[in-house]
């Protein structure tokens, strides 16, 4: 008998143990179900994008693109483009998108055919030199521009073509001499495109590579590198760089000067196409029919290291674009197979071997 | 109630010339179209092998051009106009290696197909095609010699593009050459119907003239046929003269049986009126036999009018049975000679000639045995009461056509040779008064023409007439 509050009380405990048990379990069965059904609904589609441009730079665009599309998530990888280059060629990655500035290198792998064909609904409005064969299309429109250190060129005038500048630099070796920047063109894909190009139009860029030689120019692998470098004014003065990262840069930097030469102005576009066994191809094209279509375009004129291929786009977005280009002749670098000659292995050797002969780059000068 | 099922419409679907003509055509023009199409292909292929191929050659100059040997090496400098120019087919992947005969990649794809049959040392231009990548692609390969320090070494190039500026381009010319040939078809085929319906607007003309006549109108037609139908038309226009020949004929027929009957029927009235008037019994049978003498004449004269309808009608159907003629003669013979007024007669038939079972002919037996009956009535009712008759069967010929010939001679009166003719015709008698109706001899003269033989008489050796009548063997005509 005295045991009986005991049992009482312990069965009381076990009970209400139970019954909390009980709902604890039921609550979890709920959470579980109703998590399962809003993550499944919420995410059917993972968009792989393999990309050669800064996540930074993308990010503006990515979200208006996952606002619009809520079933698609977007998994954005980033490379630098010669490794890109490589994991696409090797046909081992499983993407869906496919972004680079290295036009040639975009070239090369539609080229191959790996590529996936179809018409975004405003391709009438885009320029013709930006696309090829269906596959491949560009989205930005992005001037290669020169720049230089304020405070340095303070009292001195800026050589307004590339004569004037190798003449610059051979008048002036002291000035110069280690202090101008460019491309690694072994290293950086499109600073390799932005050579050779230079190099089809014309013996100037010979000059100027010589002259870039004794002046004991230093290379790099990435726009920002040189950028920081003329901020510090360890550089006086960058040459090919693109123009919409160098744009973004200088407006929050005043030590950063920019400019495009009077002779000519390459034009660069980012391209963008869907490689032929893309797991996602539906979501993968609405994804570069966004990239072209008005929105996409205001979406990237937002961006502080891109500029929208649709001149409308950059007017809308408020933004000036990159100041000096009216009046200047501008040269689209031209989607197609012309871009294939200087990946010509035989070609590409005998170009670096020429630029590094006239550079006499050193390991050290890194 | 159920209709009857159209039988005629059903068993008689008439075929259109208009269907006929269009259909052949229209085959015609489409085996024309096919055959065509193959060689608008083959050179619509052929125009934009040979334009496109115009890039490649001109690119892969420009490619060898700059492939040159140095102290220190080969030196192969891709010229950027040389993959522009293949670019010009803007839509189109470019292939291309660089490699020494031996077999060696120098720069490129060394996966591209060889062509068939091998790679052969030459510096002229071949091109082919290959199932490279999934548009298929065609290639020129090409070779330079270059003079090495170790010696000479042939390094070819091989440069090509997917096919589909080649394809668009040929389809291009295919489809606006075949364009160009459909409309041609189409045009003709309109062309060729409008000129079918106006050939076969005389035919409806023709139809509508004879639709629209009156049933009695047999007037020949009036319509100007083209040269092909102009025989139908003379022959419809031969075949209502024939129609309205015919009636006539019927017509006439039908008057004189209507003349001969009330007149054979008015003397009998005549007779009987007569008889009736007198009072003299003896004058009155006198009368009365007339009378009797002129019924039996009306009835024979009836009968052989029915006979001659009958034997007129029975010649529109064709005999064709073969028959044999000496069963025919006996048989008609015994029935005549069964009448009790040709006691005396004498009749010997005579088929000397003749094998018996071998005098067969195709014939109708009615009307034959029609005709014997009234050649035999003839003879014993212008001849005396102990006449003699000689029946002969012998062959002959009618214009080249093996023929029997029946004979019948008589020892009677004869008929002058200048009435010959006329006793032929119809109610034409030489003995009214003896009971001649007319009507005998033309009856047989009606058996032979539907027999398509032929009625002759002639003097006989017996004193009296011969009649011959001649029946081709093998039927009429």
């Amino acid at each position: 008998m005295t045991l009986a509050p005991h049992a009482f009380a312990r069965a009381a405990a076990a009970t209400a143990l139970a019954l909390v048990m009980t709902l604890a379990l039921a609550l979890a069965l709920v959470l579980t179900l109703a998590l399962a059904g809003t993550g499944k609904a919420r995410a059917q589609t993972v968009l792989t994008i393999y990309s050669a441009t800064d996540t930074s730079a993308v990010t503006e665009l990515i979200a208006r693109f996952e606002a619009n599309h809520p079933s698609v998530r977007i998994n954005y990888v980033e490379y630098n483009t010669s490794e890109l280059y490589e994991a696409i060629a090797s046909e081992s990655h499983a993407v869906d998108v496919v972004i680079s500035s290295a036009m040639d290198l975009q070239a090369k792998l539609v080229n191959s055919g790996d590529a996936y064909a179809f018409q975004p609904p405003n391709v009438g409005v885009l320029p013709e030199w930006a696309q090829w064969r269906g596959e491949l299309y560009g989205f930005t429109w992005e001037p290669v521009v020169m720049v230089y250190n304020k405070k340095a060129f303070a009292d001195r005038p800026l050589p307004h073509t590339r004569s004037e500048l190798a003449g610059m630099i051979r008048d002036d070796p002291d000035f110069f001499r280690g202090r101008v920047g460019t491309y690694d063109i072994h290293l950086s894909g499109v600073g390799y495109l932005f050579a050779t190009q230079d190099a089809q139009r014309g013996y100037q860029f010979s000059r100027v590579a010589e002259s870039f030689g004794r002046a004991r120019a230093r290379t790099f692998c990435c726009t920002r590198d040189v950028l920081d470098r003329v901020a510090s004014g360890e550089l006086v003065y960058g040459y090919n760089m693109i123009g919409s990262y160098t744009l973004g840069v200088a407006r929050k930097d005043e030590r950063i000067g920019y400019y495009l030469l009077d002779d000519y102005t390459l034009v660069m576009s980012r391209t963008a196409f869907i490689p032929e066994n893309a797991p996602n191809k539906r979501a993968a094209v609405s994804f570069v029919n966004f990239l072209l279509s008005p929105q996409g375009q205001a979406a990237i004129a937002t961006s502080p290291e891109m500029i929208p291929l649709l001149p409308e786009a950059t007017v809308a977005s408020g933004h000036s674009g990159v100041p000096g280009t009216e009046g200047r002749s501008l040269l689209p670098i031209r989607l197609g197979t012309g871009l294939l000659t200087y990946l010509d292995r035989l070609k590409k050797e005998a170009f670096l071997a020429d630029w590094s002969a006239a550079m006499q780059v050193d390991s050290a000068s890194q | 109630m159920t209709l009857p099922p159209p039988l005629i419409e059903a068993r008689t679907v008439p075929y259109s010339l208009r269907r006929r003509l269009t259909v052949g055509m229209v085959a015609g023009f489409l085996a024309i179209l096919v055959v065509l199409s193959i060689g608008l292909w083959t050179y619509a292929r052929n125009a934009a092998n040979q334009t496109y191929d115009l890039l490649l050659a001109g690119s892969a100059i420009a490619i060898l051009e700059r492939i040159s040997p140095t102290p220190d090496g080969l030196i192969v400098d891709i010229p950027s106009s040389a993959l522009e120019i293949v670019g010009l087919a803007k839509e189109d992947r470019v292939f291309y290696r660089i490699f020494r005969l031996g077999g060696s990649t120098l720069t490129g794809d060394p996966d591209l197909p060889l062509p068939p049959g091998g790679v052969r040392a030459g510096d002229q231009p071949r091109f082919f095609d290959a199932p490279f990548s999934r548009e298929g692609s065609r290639f020129v390969l090409q070779g330079k010699l270059i003079i090495e320090p170790t010696g000479p070494d042939w390094i070819m190039l091989q440069l090509g593009h997917t096919r589909l500026a080649r394809d668009a381009m040929q389809m291009d010319l295919f489809s606006k050459g075949l364009a160009g040939l459909v409309a041609i078809a189409v045009l003709g085929l309109v062309f060729m119907r409008l000129g079918i319906n106006r050939a076969m607007a005389p035919l409806a003309g023709i139809e509508a003239d004879i639709r629209g006549r009156e049933p009695s109108d047999m007037t020949p037609l009036d319509a100007k046929p083209p040269r092909e139908v102009e025989g139908l038309i003379g022959a419809i226009n031969d075949f209502m003269g024939r129609l309205v020949t015919s009636k006539e004929h019927a017509q006439s027929f039908i008057a004189d049986v209507a003349h001969q009957m009330r007149t054979s029927l008015a003397a009998l009235q005549g007779q009987l009126q007569l008889a009736a008037e007198q009072d003299e019994p003896e004058r009155m049978r006198q009368r009365l036999e007339r009378a009797s003498e002129q019924a039996t004449r009306t009835i024979r004269l009836t009968n052989q009018l029915l006979s001659h309808a009958m034997v007129t009608h029975r010649g529109i159907d064709e005999p064709v049975e073969k028959i044999d003629l000496m069963p025919l003669i006996r048989a008609s013979v015994e029935e005549f000679l069964r009448h009790p007024e040709t006691e005396g007669i004498d009749i010997a038939v005579l088929h000397d000639d003749l094998p018996a079972g071998s005098a067969l002919l195709v014939a109708d037996p009615v009307a034959l045995r029609e005709a014997l009956r009234n050649l035999l009535d003839n003879a014993a009712r212008h001849g005396p009461k102990d006449i003699r008759i000689d029946i002969g069967l012998s062959r002959t010929r009618i214009d080249e056509r093996e023929a029997l010939c029946i004979s019948l001679d008589d020892s009677g009166p004869g008929i002058p040779a200048a009435e010959r003719e006329k006793v032929l015709e119809r109610f034409y008698s030489l003995n009214r008064a003896g009971g001649g109706s007319g009507i005998g001899l033309s009856i047989v003269n009606a058996v032979a023409r539907s027999h398509g033989g032929r009625l002759a008489l002639c003097d006989s050796r017996l004193g009296g007439l011969r009649v011959e009548l001649d029946l081709p063997v093998d039927g009429p005509a």
